[in-house]
């Protein structure tokens, strides 16, 4: 069995692992986020494209968010993993076909994203043991349970995270790089399509998410006047286009929601 | 009694330590009680100040705030604010009274404020600041000034309301908690969320043109052809939503489609 180790395994497994931490349980400022974390795991192993693509894709189809005590997979895992995997695999294997690569270590990445879900669930069952362990003596006045309780809490997450990544890391990049060479080239075909169409999955899911009466017919309009822009010029400048949506949108928001209301 | 002429043994430092400890709301979240170790955490030093020298007193208090908690991260400021007040507002005795109208209070606000949060932040700033995200490094072609543009971009419209309604509720449900329902009440929260749904779908119909204007066109060959069974795919997977389907399912539904039409193509 092929196993990996170096100081930049080392570094993402224990990266990954304090990404996670801002998924839920400190801050939630979204630095964990697949595009944020997929550009981090890029810049660790010195492929920054390859890290910011994966992380837009898999950013776009896993922004749903969690609600309530609903435990979804960790859309940063996905992202993280599979950049990793990907960009190791490439590495090991001498590979050059990249895009099939891609999509085949998106889909262990969303393996991963499920475990670590899933793991979250037995961390928060942990929790509830540590909680009930510290309570007599945070019962007695003190301070100091509680602040034991929270840090055996987050050092296990920490912990486990960071040995899930590392295994996967270490040893998954073999297993996985040997799966993939021995694909039929049909195969590998289908991936590479499976890639492209990948964000219509996002696009849909962002759809269903914002969908309104208004805003149905706003984004039917802009698709087709940016299409035709496109078709036209193949080129706009990107700080243009942001303004020229930017004002749409205004106009719109503006005529329709808070106009409205007022008359 | 004038609330602004009261001598209060909670200053502005105070509240603000305590707000920043909700941070860590969620670090030991557990199945039974929730999010009731962070809110203990967090309103501890307030407690201190409120029943120095009653320690029987502070003991009850810390007794109540293990209890059951649960609501959104970004609006339990409101909640510590109102707690700290009524801590410090409702005599002790007879003790049983108290806690009735501590606890009372405290499960009547929880999930209005859940509900507000989960709407406002989930479903509506989340996922727009993060299509803004992925728009623009899709639009600057995945460089990384336009990363740094899009990380920029995508943390500041989440984290600015975030800090902003945070300390807002912080303050206003500490210092004026008798005003502060009303307060939330004249923020139209369905016409933000209204135009913050309209914008992200202007948008997503400009960023989706961009897509299909790819340049890396594979599925059939033809320009045309490829538009057209994007748009198909797209509405497959409009429908696949609406039915319920997990997003893992149609993932892997896709994989598998596309692997069968590179066999038949």
């Amino acid at each position: 069995m092929e196993f990996l180790i170096s100081t930049k395994i080392i570094m993402a497994a224990i990266t990954g692992a304090v990404l996670e931490l801002d998924n839920y349980f400190i801050g939630m400022t979204l630095l964990s986020q697949p595009i944020i974390a997929g550009g981090i795991a890029g810049w660790i192993f010195g492929d920054f494209f390859t890290g910011i693509f994966i992380g837009s894709l898999v950013q776009l189809v896993w922004i749903s968010p969690p609600v309530g005590a609903y435990v979804p997979p960790s859309s940063s895992a996905i992202a993280f993993t599979a950049t990793v995997l990907c960009l190791n695999m490439s590495v090991l294997f001498e590979h050059k076909g990249f895009n099939s690569l891609m999509m085949f270590s998106l889909i262990i990445g969303t393996a991963s994203g499920y475990f670590v879900g899933q793991a979250d669930i037995w961390n928060r069952k942990l929790n509830t043991l540590i909680l009930h362990f510290f309570e007599p003596a945070i019962l007695k006045g003190s301070i100091w349970p509680v602040l034991a309780a929270q840090g055996l809490a987050v050092t296990a997450k920490v912990l486990r995270d960071s040995v899930f990544y590392f295994v996967i890391f270490a040893f998954g990049t073999g297993i996985a790089g040997k799966i993939y060479f021995s694909l039929p080239p049909d195969i590998l075909k289908g991936l590479e399509k499976a890639l492209w169409v990948m964000p219509v999955i996002g696009l849909a899911v962002i759809y269903e998410t914002f969908r309104t009466k208004t805003g149905e017919m706003l984004h039917l309009a802009l698709f087709i006047v940016f299409y035709l822009v496109l078709w036209k010029f193949r080129q706009v400048d990107p700080l243009f286009f942001i303004i020229a949506v930017a004002v749409a949108c205004g106009l719109t928001i503006y005529n329709f929601v808070w106009n409205k209301r007022s008359s | 009694m004038d609330e602004k002429t009261v001598k209060k043994p909670i200053g502005p430092f105070d509240l603000i330590w305590s707000g920043f400890k909700l941070n860590f709301l969620h670090l030991a979240w557990n199945f039974e009680r929730l999010q009731n170790l962070g809110f203990l955490l967090s309103i501890d030093n307030l407690l201190r100040k409120i029943y120095a020298g009653k320690p029987e007193e502070r003991l009850a208090a810390a007794r109540r705030h293990i209890g059951f908690f649960n609501t959104h991260i970004f609006f339990s400021p409101a909640l510590l604010g109102v707690m700290a007040r009524l801590e410090e507002d409702l005599p002790d005795d007879p003790p049983k009274a108290k806690e009735l109208e501590i606890e009372s209070t405290k499960m009547g606000l929880m999930g209005p404020l859940a509900a507000i949060g989960d709407s406002l932040f989930w479903s509506g700033l989340k996922p727009f600041s993060m299509l803004m995200g992925v728009g623009i490094i899709w639009l600057t072609k995945f460089t990384l000034n336009g990363w740094i543009w899009a990380v920029a971009v995508s943390l500041i419209i989440y984290n600015a309301p975030r800090v902003i309604i945070k300390s807002y509720l912080l303050f206003k449900a500490y210092y004026r908690y008798r005003e502060l329902f009303s307060s939330i009440q004249k923020v139209k929260f369905q016409d933000i969320m209204k135009s913050l749904k309209v914008a992200g779908m202007g948008f997503l119909g400009a960023f989706t043109a961009v897509y299909f204007r790819g340049k890396a066109l594979t599925l059939v060959g033809l320009r045309w052809l490829d538009t057209l069974a994007l748009c198909g795919a797209f509405m497959v997977v409009v429908w696949g939503l609406r039915s319920k389907k997990p997003i893992s399912f149609i993932f892997m539904t896709m994989v598998a489609a596309c692997i069968v039409l590179a066999y038949i193509t």
